[in-house]
C-alpha cells in the first residue's frame, strides 16, 4: 500500500512570551517601575513537537493520544498546513479535511444554508461537489427548519451539528478529527461515531484525537502516543497501547502528588 | 490470542479492499510537501487557481453581509457618496473656490470622491483582513492571499453603483460622457491593483503589530487631500505637482476624471509613474505576504 503520510525529523519550536518580543513604549515604561517582568524579557523557547518520524499507509485509522501539550494539536496544524514545522518535513499525497474545529468561517448574519456553502468552500470542496451533497449534509445535521434563519440564531449545539455535518462529507483523503466527536448529544454522538467510522471503511486515512479511549478503541487500527513532543510508542496494538498511554498517565499523577 | 488479533486485523483488512472500490482516491497524485520554506510563485498561484470557490463564496458574503440589518439597505451604497460630494460642493464651491474648469464643481468632486471612497474603504478593511479572520486563518488551512483579496473585491460593486450615481448627475448636469469612457475599467484596475499591492503589504504587518490600521486611518485622511480630488491639479505650484505625481492615486484619479469628463487632455506622464509604482508595490506585497505568511499563523 502506498503512503499517504510521511513525517520525517519533523519538528516545532515556538516562542513561549511572543508578546513581550514586540514591546510597546508603554511596556517598557511599566518596566522601569517593576522588577518582576524584568525576566520575562527573553523570550523562551519550547520546542512543541522534537524529531517526530513516522510513515501513514493509505487506509490506516490512527489514534493519536497525549496529554494536554504534549504536541498532538501542533503535529494535526502541522499535518493540515496550518502552520510550518521549524525543522524536517512532512510529504502528503491527496487533499487534507481538517475538522480541528467544527463551523469554522460561519459568519452570523449569514443563513445557515449560505454558511453551509461557505464552510464547504474554505474546506476545499468544489461548488459540484458542495451541491451534490448539501441535501445529504442537511439531513444529517438535522437542522433543516432553520436553515434560512441566520446562524445567530441557532443554537450552539445546532451550530455544531451544521458544522460538523458539512466537514463530515468532505472527501479529502486524509480526514483529521480534534476532539469533536464530543459535540452534540448522545444521539448525536453516536451519529458522528458512525459517521467517521463509514469514512473509514471508504478507504481513507483517519487521524483522530480524543481523550475518551472508547471511540479511539473502537475506530482505531494503530496508535500513536505523543509526550513532551516526542513519539514515545507508535504500534498497530490499539489495546496495548491504550493501556500503556494511561499507564504512563497516571504514573505522570502519581508523582506529582506525592 | 494472537492468532485470533492477526485474523481479525486481515479480515478488516480484506473488507477495507473490497469496499474501497466505491472510493476512488482523485488526488492522492497531489504531491505536497510541507517544510519551513515558504511557498513559491507557482505554488501559490496554483494554490490561488484551486481557491477561487472560496475566493468567490467570500466576496459574495461581504457582499451580501454589509447592509445586513440597516434600515436603508443597499440604498447606503448610494447614500453615502452623495453625501460626502455634497459636503465638499457646498464647502468648497461657496468658501474656497476652485476653478475646476468648464466642468460643474459637484460633477468635478464627485469623479474623484467615487473611486477615493473605494480605495479607502478596500486599503482600511484590507488592512485588517488577515487579523480580523484569525480565527479561521488557525483552524484550517486555505491560500491566505484570497483574504485580503476577496475584501478589496467586494467594494467594485459599491464603486460600479457609484459609477452609474455620477453618470446620473451628469445627465442632470447635461453633459454628455465621451468615447473614452470605455477606458474606465483599466484605470479602476489599475486602482484595484494598487491597492492590492499595498493591503498584500500590509495586512501581514497588522496581523503582527496592530498599529498598522491606526496609523491608516489617520494616513488615509491626509492622503486624500495629496490626491487631486477636491482641487485640480494645475493650480498648485510646478513643484508640488512633481511631488503629487509620485502618489498613484493622483495618475489614477486624473485618468477617471479624463475618461468621465474628459475636459482636460489625459495626462501620461502621472499615469506611466502610477503604473510602475503599481507594479512595483504589487511586487513587494506579494513577495512581503509570503514571507510573512508563515510568521503570522502563529504570531496573530
Amino acid at each position: 500500500m502506498q503512503p499517504i503520510i510521511i513525517a520525517e525529523g519533523v519538528s516545532k519550536k515556538y516562542t513561549v512570551n511572543d508578546e513581550n518580543s514586540f514591546r510597546t513604549l508603554r511596556d517598557s515604561i511599566a518596566d522601569i517601575f517593576s522588577a518582576k517582568s524584568k525576566r520575562s524579557r527573553l523570550p523562551k523557547t519550547f520546542w512543541a513537537l522534537d524529531d517526530i518520524s513516522f510513515t501513514i499507509n493509505a487506509g490506516e485509522s490512527i489514534g493519536i493520544l497525549g496529554r494536554n501539550g504534549a504536541g498532538k494539536s501542533t503535529l494535526l496544524k502541522i499535518i493540515s498546513r496550518i502552520t510550518k514545522p521549524t525543522k524536517g518535513r512532512l510529504t502528503l499525497r491527496g487533499r487534507v479535511a481538517s475538522l480541528l474545529e467544527v463551523g469554522v468561517g460561519f459568519h452570523p448574519e449569514l443563513t445557515g444554508r449560505e454558511n453551509l456553502f461557505l464552510n464547504a468552500a474554505i474546506l476545499g470542496e468544489s461548488r459540484k461537489n458542495i451541491q451534490r451533497k448539501a441535501d445529504e449534509i442537511i439531513h444529517f445535521s438535522g437542522v433543516e427548519r432553520f436553515l434560512d434563519t441566520p446562524i445567530k440564531r441557532f443554537s450552539s449545539g445546532m451550530r455544531t451539528r451544521l458544522g460538523f455535518a458539512i466537514a463530515s462529507h468532505s472527501d479529502g483523503e486524509i480526514l483529521i478529527v480534534d476532539e469533536i466527536i464530543a459535540v452534540g448529544d448522545f444521539e448525536f454522538q453516536k451519529k458522528c461515531t458512525h459517521k467517521i467510522n463509514e469514512v473509514i471503511k471508504s478507504g481513507r486515512t483517519i487521524l483522530l484525537v480524543n481523550h475518551d479511549m472508547n471511540p479511539v478503541k473502537k475506530l482505531c487500527s494503530r496508535i500513536i502516543h505523543i509526550a513532551h513532543g516526542q513519539l514515545v510508542n507508535d504500534t498497530t496494538d490499539v489495546n496495548k497501547g491504550i493501556k500503556k498511554y494511561l499507564q504512563t498517565t497516571i504514573s505522570n499523577d502519581e508523582g506529582k502528588n506525592t | 490470542m494472537v492468532l485470533l488479533l492477526v485474523s481479525s486485523s486481515s479480515i478488516r483488512a480484506i473488507t477495507r479492499r473490497q469496499i474501497s472500490h466505491r472510493y476512488s482516491p482523485r488526488n492522492t497524485n497531489r504531491k505536497t510537501v510541507i517544510d519551513q520554506k515558504p511557498l513559491g510563485l507557482k505554488e501559490t498561484i496554483g494554490d490561488l487557481w484551486r481557491a477561487r470557490e472560496i475566493l468567490s463564496k467570500l466576496v459574495k458574503k461581504d457582499i451580501r453581509v454589509q447592509y445586513k440589518q440597516t434600515a436603508l439597505g443597499f440604498l447606503w451604497v448610494l447614500f453615502r457618496p452623495m453625501m460626502t460630494v455634497l459636503v465638499f460642493a457646498t464647502i468648497f464651491r461657496y468658501i474656497v473656490r476652485f476653478p475646476a474648469g468648464e466642468t460643474p464643481y459637484a460633477i468635478f468632486v464627485m469623479c474623484g470622491i467615487v473611486p477615493w471612497l473605494y480605495f479607502a474603504e478596500a486599503l482600511r478593511k484590507g488592512v485588517t483582513s488577515i487579523y480580523d479572520n484569525s480565527h479561521i486563518i488557525t483552524c484550517i488551512y486555505f491560500p491566505r492571499i484570497v483574504l485580503p483579496i476577496g475584501v478589496i473585491t467586494a467594494p467594485l460593486l459599491d464603486l460600479m453603483i457609484g459609477v452609474c450615481a455620477l453618470l446620473i448627475m451628469m445627465s442632470i448636469y447635461s453633459i454628455e460622457p465621451k468615447a473614452q469612457l470605455l477606458s474606465l475599467p483599466l484605470f479602476i484596475s489599475l486602482m484595484y491593483l494598487f491597492t492590492l499591492g499595498v493591503v498584500l503589504c500590509f495586512a501581514p504587518l497588522q496581523a503582527l503589530y496592530r498599529d498598522i490600521n491606526i496609523i491608516f486611518t489617520f494616513l488615509l485622511t491626509i492622503w486624500m487631500y495629496l490626491t487631486p480630488i477636491i482641487y485640480p491639479l494645475d493650480i498648485l505650484p510646478q513643484k508640488l505637482q512633481t511631488l503629487l505625481a509620485i502618489n498613484p492615486m493622483t495618475g489614477i484619479v486624473q485618468g477617471i476624471r479624463w475618461s468621465v469628463v474628459g475636459d482636460n487632455p489625459l495626462d501620461w506622464k502621472n499615469l506611466i509613474v502610477a503604473t510602475a509604482i503599481t507594479i512595483i508595490t504589487l511586487i513587494i506585497g506579494l513577495y512581503a505576504f509570503r514571507r510573512l505568511e508563515t510568521k503570522f499563523v502563529d504570531q496573530v
